[in-house]
């Protein structure tokens, strides 16, 4: 390979080894089997490239890119799609996820580690985010390692909430919330005299 | 698959109008709710909603009247979530009127759907969402048979607090057992004249 010739990817967060930026049309074919193959979507599944272009080209909101939600995809830095991360904004300051990343990837744990923490970077550098969750099937062990890797704690487990493989398995939620808005949480809902909802809990 | 379900107090039926939708959603809507806050939807948007689906959409959600039985008034709305493939979970919710309300109407209501929804559909769970200090809520809930699953902490703000949505679950194992099963009536019953009984 020409090293020259080699254009590292730009996005809006760079990692380690990946760099999330938003989608660009010519990633549309391989990011809708990229969505197909995730085990988990908020949407019905399976994608299809022709629904994912034709969601890409809305006339109020294109480019996957809509006002809440948002769908980045995951380069490598030196270049190839190989992922993607779907979040959807409530608030402005929570944050609903689900990632993937390609099965096959050789190295995959590592951009996944990489992926999970430029995220979460990227949020703080730019926003003020009070919680950011990301939603998977327990199975996916890998997903799991990445999340708690990058201080993503388990919030809330629903068994036998999806059929994978011919088997009903749990869904899982995994959470990371700003120290401040932990701490701000145990003052307010605390404090004495403070709230007249005090002692209905 | 049948659209009425009847229990001994109260009967889940379709909404039987556009104008029946939109009048109890606006009572419902009146005032702001001690714990979710104000919640507000423009009226042409729920007329649209009726007139294409008579709000019974399994696909996405799916909204069904609450009558009671010994006074025939509609009460309140029963609404779950979508049914999709795959998807072994769904959501239920219940809304009531508020001289209706703390009465046990509710409890009939949620377990009436549940009968709807493991009939009819392959699920495994069924569950609701309230705030922690909801303590109505959550005891309606404890009493229909549900189970706390766990908690979304610092979820919702209500009236200046930041507080924890509750998350609670029925399986279908458990719903099994549930007396409702034994007592529900399926199906809307006809008038005189469709079963051919006499009226002397």
């Amino acid at each position: 390979m020409d090293s020259v010739a080699v254009e590292k990817e730009k996005g809006f967060a760079e990692g380690e080894h990946v760099v999330l930026r938003p989608v660009l049309e010519d990633d549309l074919r391989e990011l809708a089997q990229l969505m197909a193959e995730n085990p988990y979507e908020h949407e019905p599944t399976p994608w299809t490239y022709q629904r994912l272009k034709k969601k890409f080209e809305d006339k109020d909101q294109p480019g996957l890119w809509e006002r809440e939600n948002k769908v980045y995809s995951v380069v490598r830095k030196s270049g190839g799609l190989i992922g993607f991360l779907k979040e959807a904004a409530e608030r402005g300051d929570m944050y609903w996820c689900i990632l993937h990343l390609g099965e096959s990837l050789p190295d995959r744990d590592a951009l996944g580690l990489d992926l999970v923490a430029t995220y979460l970077a990227y949020q703080q550098r730019w926003g003020k985010p009070r919680r950011i969750s990301f939603d998977l099937l327990l199975i996916e062990e890998q997903k799991v390692q990445w999340l708690e890797g990058a201080g993503f704690e388990r919030e809330l487990v629903f068994e036998r909430s999806v059929l994978y493989r011919g088997e009903p398995v749990a869904v899982g939620y995994y959470t990371w919330i700003a120290d401040w808005a932990l701490a701000r949480r145990a003052e307010r809902v605390l404090a004495p005299g403070e709230d007249r909802l005090r002692g209905r809990e | 698959m049948h659209v009425v379900w009847t229990g001994e107090r109260v009967r889940l039926r379709p909404v039987a109008s556009a104008a029946e939708y939109t009048e109890t959603d606006n009572q419902l809507m009146e005032l702001p709710n001690d714990y979710w806050g104000p919640h507000w939807r423009p009226l042409d948007e729920r007329q649209q909603e009726y007139e294409g689906t008579g709000v019974i959409d399994p696909g996405w959600y799916s909204i069904y009247a609450i009558e009671r039985l010994d006074t025939g008034e509609l009460i309140g709305l029963e609404e779950h979530g979508p049914i999709r493939p795959g998807r072994l979970r769904t959501w239920l919710g219940t809304h009531l009127l508020g001289p209706h309300q703390r009465q046990g109407f509710g409890i009939e209501a949620k377990q009436l759907m549940l009968c709807a929804l493991f009939e009819n559909y392959p699920l495994e769970l069924v569950y609701a969402i309230t705030t922690s200090n909801h303590r109505p809520s959550r005891r309606g809930l404890e009493r229909s048979g549900f189970y706390l699953e766990g908690r979304k902490r610092g979820m919702w703000i209500a009236d200046g607090l930041r507080v924890d949505e509750v998350f609670y679950a029925i399986t279908r194992e458990q719903w099994e057992q549930l007396p409702i099963r034994k007592l529900v009536k399926r199906g809307a019953a006809l008038s005189a004249a469709s079963t051919g009984a006499s009226d002397g």
